[in-house]
């Protein structure tokens, strides 16, 4: 699972530094908004949006609304690409 | 014939980091800008400008402090960031939208507007196309 997690993680971070246009942000399990200076409502819809291309996923309203932090959203992206 | 989203046009929402110049440019364009007043629940100062036979524009510019335009207008000094439509029934309307294979997602959820008279505005991001605001007549 640690290797899946990896991956994963290693396929986020060009997304998270395109979407932020910030080639420093690394995206971690405890990761928030409040960790990026670029985070705010609509680049955080951005990112939901460009996860969702290049993994071939969708997230449901309900979802976006109970995610806390970046450990959440790989979590949720690990059920429905195993799904 | 209605909008298949129930739809209307309203206004073009133009950010500046200052209005003064772009107040000039409109009113040289033949616009009649309204007062300024802040909207304190987006941290924002607004000004509507009408035009007998254009678009009208809102002018935002910031507050003091932290707002949603920080980051619209960390690239550039002013921009039209959004396009505002009115909506007799936003449920409907957002369910259309998903109806027709797109999607539009919340932004800034529905806030009292002081520049439409307390009417409830919400914003969202409408994937391929960008960001509307929905004025909410129904509410």
């Amino acid at each position: 699972m640690a290797n899946d997690d990896d991956q994963i993680y290693a396929r986020l971070t060009p997304i998270f530094q395109d979407v932020f246009d910030n080639d420093e942000v690394e995206p971690h399990p405890a990761m928030t908004a409040h960790d990026v200076d670029e985070w705010d409502s609509l680049s955080h819809i951005r990112l939901v949006v460009a996860i969702e291309e290049d993994f071939g996923v969708k997230f449901t309203t309900g979802e976006l609304s109970t995610l806390e932090n970046v450990g959440q959203l790989v979590e949720h992206l690990k059920a429905k690409l195993s799904a | 014939m209605q909008p298949q989203f129930g739809l209307t046009f309203h206004h073009l929402g133009l950010a500046v980091r200052n209005e003064e110049s772009a107040r000039s440019f409109l009113a040289g364009m033949g616009y009649a800008c309204g007062e300024t007043v802040f909207d304190p629940l987006q941290n924002v100062h607004v000004a509507m400008c009408h035009h007998p036979a254009a678009p009208d524009v809102e002018l935002i510019s910031p507050g003091d402090g932290p707002g949603p335009l920080d980051r619209i207008l960390k690239r550039d000094s002013e921009r039209i960031y959004h396009l505002c439509f009115e909506s007799e029934n936003l449920g409907e309307s957002l369910a259309a939208i998903e109806k027709a294979g797109l999607r539009a997602l919340e932004v800034v959820p529905s806030k009292l507007a002081v520049l439409f008279d307390d009417t409830p505005v919400a914003f969202f991001y409408v994937t391929g196309f960008g960001i509307i605001e929905i004025i909410d007549l129904g509410a």
